[in-house]
């Protein structure tokens, strides 16, 4: 769910941004294509905030955007408008943003939703003693994922650690904020508000209150998975360790003991372009590339000699006017690291 | 023979009840008896307390073949709100290796529901014709009658798939059905040899005021809604054929009154109306705007009132949905607010879920539907299940031409309910193919054209002393976790 102003944080009025791009960052369409410019975009942090993106209602947004010229169109994509500048200011100062949007893409959000409303209301109702209620809707894999943490968690676990720990993580948050993630909670003798009830209570619409729930949910795991109580064993199996695809991360795990992109195809059983694709994935994402393992020092030189600028901006055509066999992996990889500043 | 001494102890001793609804005893000393039956007990006397008894009498797996997901995990959640904690769905829901685990270990469940398309797959049949069945219980089984007003064709193999598993002791439940229902049941479900024991009761709700207020437009139903609600006992229930208008009503009853309003349709999140759900229970809500989406499965007592915006599809459904007020036996109200423009509404909305000869021609030609409209997938379903049959587009044409005939009679049978003169308590009774004739006064219905008489539904004083729900998230916290 997103409301039709959100979309124009991700556009700026300096750099023309393609929308399919924005699109596909959001619902998690993991192109390289789709990374690049993303990162270029630097838009990358908000990857899988919005993974039930629906294609056809974004492109109406974007529509309607263009229409009320807050938006405008160029040959290489969108700019954003004074006009759409203004709107995203006054949207801004009334609506709720996710703040830590690099979480989501850690995080198995839809799962730890549900676990954490199990988790909340499974421990209140221990704390009263209470073994008849209603479970709060979860999703069966929810329900058994949360049995099993919970069979081993039972003996030690006690109803005042779980508010502790939800104190400390809500103590430094705007209180206005805090409160309406609470209202979300069934427990014993306390029934959750649904998101419409606490648009009318408050001054955020309904968009709003299920950004600021999901924002606070991703957030208190991530709170969870940095303390040392038997909570991290629940959420930290929830995480993420790499951020690459599973098959990428093979290919990195090969080339990261010296196998070269040619040894990797031939062990994997995969096409070359296929592994290439895969290590311009890893450049992405992975802190100390080495860069220089792909391109040799003749190579950065002579690319560094003709592009100058923001990478963005590069044409591959121009190595081909200067008559150099330099492959398209070889430009983009280069690119990557100019961007990260790593080469 | 089976005392009435052991079942109520049997009864106390699961459910902690006293004593059992009308209709109930007899059902499970038919059943002990060894008889296969048909229970037809109006909404609200308490149908699967039947086979949840059974089970734990019988102490064998009990099988129960449900039309709808949201049902079944209601009733598994209600079942392991009793502390029964092997109860399991088996649904599309699942994931695969949860499905798997259930299909190997089926004999260990003691209620296993499923849809009747999960009955049909190979593996589940193979594991249920090792497994001794307690009860094969057929739920909502007015589906199986293509005279009832939720026909699912799915239903009719049930008879074929029975057979299969040993035609294992039966009971089929609904809570509505007309003689030819009836018998309908009985023929699609069990072979020729066997005789089912046939339990009704009555439709007839003597607590429920049954009226209808007719008016001339949608205006004038909202403002006369706007000027009743807020006079009546509270809670209110109120039917809406669409979810729109669902929401657009709870908005502006909460904008121009004081009552505790909220929109519940198949629309919101699961947790959003597993909230609402919750709200009206503990009665911190006054007044839901629903579709036929809420109900099954809320055990709600204390309705006061069940109002319809719209016209509901037949009678069946309207007395299902009506019976839902009053479950503490107090005086209750069913108020239908009726718009005859609503007639076309109600009638594009049934002939809208049945494919019509274009659509069929192009599902042949296609071998699908044009999905840009709504109820493509339904209607796909529809016809994959006819073309599977090796059926002509000439035969599923009659089939669904015959299905919109009888639709259209049960839409005139509501409307000629509407316009009655006489008592509509008899008018249902009579529908039903019931015998019983009620004494008619002033104080059990509201015939068409005599005044509506409400002052008995009104609220001396409004009830506002409703608990105070915590807002600053370290009472939550607090109240939460006894802290």
């Amino acid at each position: 769910m997103f409301a039709q102003e959100e979309l124009l944080y991700f556009f700026s009025q300096t750099q023309t941004r393609r929308p399919a791009v924005v699109r596909q960052v959001l619902a998690n369409k993991r192109t390289v294509s789709n990374l690049f410019w993303g990162m270029q975009y630097q838009i990358l942090d908000w990857l899988n905030t919005q993974p039930q993106m629906e294609s056809l209602l974004f492109d109406k947004a974007i529509k309607q955007l263009l229409r009320q010229a807050k938006l405008e169109q160029h040959p290489n994509g969108l700019l954003l408008t004074a006009k759409g500048l203004s709107a995203r200011t006054q949207y801004a100062a009334l609506h709720y943003r996710i703040k830590q949007p690099q979480l989501f893409q850690r995080l198995d959000e839809k799962m730890w939703e549900d676990v954490l409303q199990l988790l909340v209301q499974v421990t209140s109702e221990l704390a009263y003693a209470n073994k008849h209620y209603y479970v709060a809707a979860a999703s069966d894999g929810a329900q058994a994922y949360f049995k099993r943490w919970f069979r081993t968690a039972k003996q030690q676990l006690q109803a005042a650690t779980l508010g502790k720990m939800l104190l400390a993580f809500l103590k430094d948050k705007p209180t206005r904020e805090a409160d309406l993630f609470m209202a979300f909670f069934n427990g014993h003798g306390v029934v959750a508000a649904t998101s419409a009830q606490l648009a009318d209570k408050s001054n955020y619409n309904i968009s709003d209150i299920v950004n600021l729930w999901r924002d606070y949910a991703v957030s208190f795991a991530w709170f969870l998975l940095h303390q040392d109580t038997y909570f991290q064993a629940l959420v930290a199996p929830l995480f993420k360790q790499s951020l690459l695809s599973n098959s990428t991360a093979a290919t990195y795990a090969q080339f990261l003991k010296g196998a070269l992109p040619a040894q990797i195809a031939k062990s994997r059983k995969l096409r070359l372009s296929t592994i290439n694709e895969h290590l311009l994935e890893a450049a992405i994402f992975e802190k100390n590339f080495a860069f220089k393992r792909l391109l040799s020092a003749t190579e950065i030189e002579f690319l560094a000699g003709i592009f100058t600028g923001p990478p963005s901006s590069w044409d591959y055509q121009v190595i081909e006017e200067h008559k150099k066999k330099i492959d398209f992996f070889k430009f983009r990889l280069f690119q990557i690291g100019r961007s990260k500043h790593d080469l | 023979m089976i005392s009435e001494t052991f079942l109520t102890e049997k009864l106390q001793h699961f459910f902690g009840y006293n004593s059992f609804k009308d209709g109930q005893a007899e059902i499970m000393r038919a059943l002990l008896a060894g008889h296969s039956t048909l229970g037809i007990l109006p909404t609200g006397t308490g149908k699967s307390l039947c086979y949840q008894l059974m089970g734990k009498i019988l102490k064998k797996p009990v099988l129960i073949v449900s039309p709808l997901l949201s049902l079944m995990q209601d009733q598994v959640e209600q079942l392991r709100y009793l502390g029964e904690k092997k109860a399991i769905a088996l649904t599309s829901e699942l994931s695969y290796q949860h499905k798997q685990f259930v299909l190997q270990h089926l004999g260990e469940y003691d209620y296993v529901y499923l849809a009747p398309e999960m009955l049909q797959k190979q593996a589940v049949l193979a594991q249920l014709m090792h497994i001794s069945l307690g009860l094969f219980v057929v739920d909502e089984a007015h589906c199986i009658s293509q005279w009832g007003p939720d026909f699912r064709p799915d239903y009719l193999d049930l008879k074929e798939l029975r057979q299969k598993i040993g035609n294992p002791l039966t009971l089929a439940l609904t809570a509505t059905a007309t003689s030819a229902v009836e018998s309908d049941i009985c023929q699609q479900l069990f072979d020729t040899n066997e005789v089912p024991k046939i339990i009704r009761r009555s439709v007839d709700r003597a607590n429920i005021f049954l009226a209808v207020k007719e008016v001339t437009s949608q205006q004038q139903k909202n403002e006369y809604l706007l000027q009743l609600l807020p006079q009546l006992k509270m809670p209110v229930l109120i039917y809406f054929s669409s979810k729109k208008k669902a929401d657009e009503l709870s908005q502006l009853i909460r904008a121009k009154t004081s009552l505790r309003t909220a929109a519940y349709h198949a629309g919101l999140a699961k947790s959003d109306r597993y909230s609402i759900q919750q709200q009206f229970m503990q009665d911190q809500l006054d007044v839901i705007c629903a579709t036929s989406a809420f109900g099954m499965g809320i055990n709600k007592k204390n309705i006061r009132c069940i109002l319809h915006y719209h016209l509901p599809a037949d009678l069946e459904s309207y007395s299902q949905e009506v019976g839902r007020a009053g479950r503490d036996q107090q005086l209750s109200l069913a108020l239908l607010l009726f718009d005859p423009a609503d007639i076309k509404l109600q009638r594009q909305l049934s002939s809208n879920t049945l494919p019509d000869d274009l659509e069929i021609e192009y599902y042949f030609r296609h071998k699908g539907l044009d999905h840009k409209h709504s109820a493509a997938s339904e209607k796909e379903l529809l016809l994959e299940y006819y073309t599977q049959r090796a059926m002509t587009p000439e035969k599923i044409r009659l089939i669904f031409k015959r299905r919109r005939l009888r639709k259209e009679e049960k839409l005139q049978a509501l409307i000629n309910y509407l316009k009655s003169t006489e008592c509509r308590r008899n008018f249902l009774c009579a529908y039903f193919g019931e015998k019983r004739v009620v004494q008619h006064t002033v104080t059990c219905c509201q015939p068409a054209g005599q005044p509506l008489v409400l002052k008995r539904f009104l609220a001396s004083k409004r009830d506002q002393t409703a608990a105070s729900v915590p807002h600053d998230y370290r009472e939550i916290i607090a109240a939460l976790f006894k802290m």
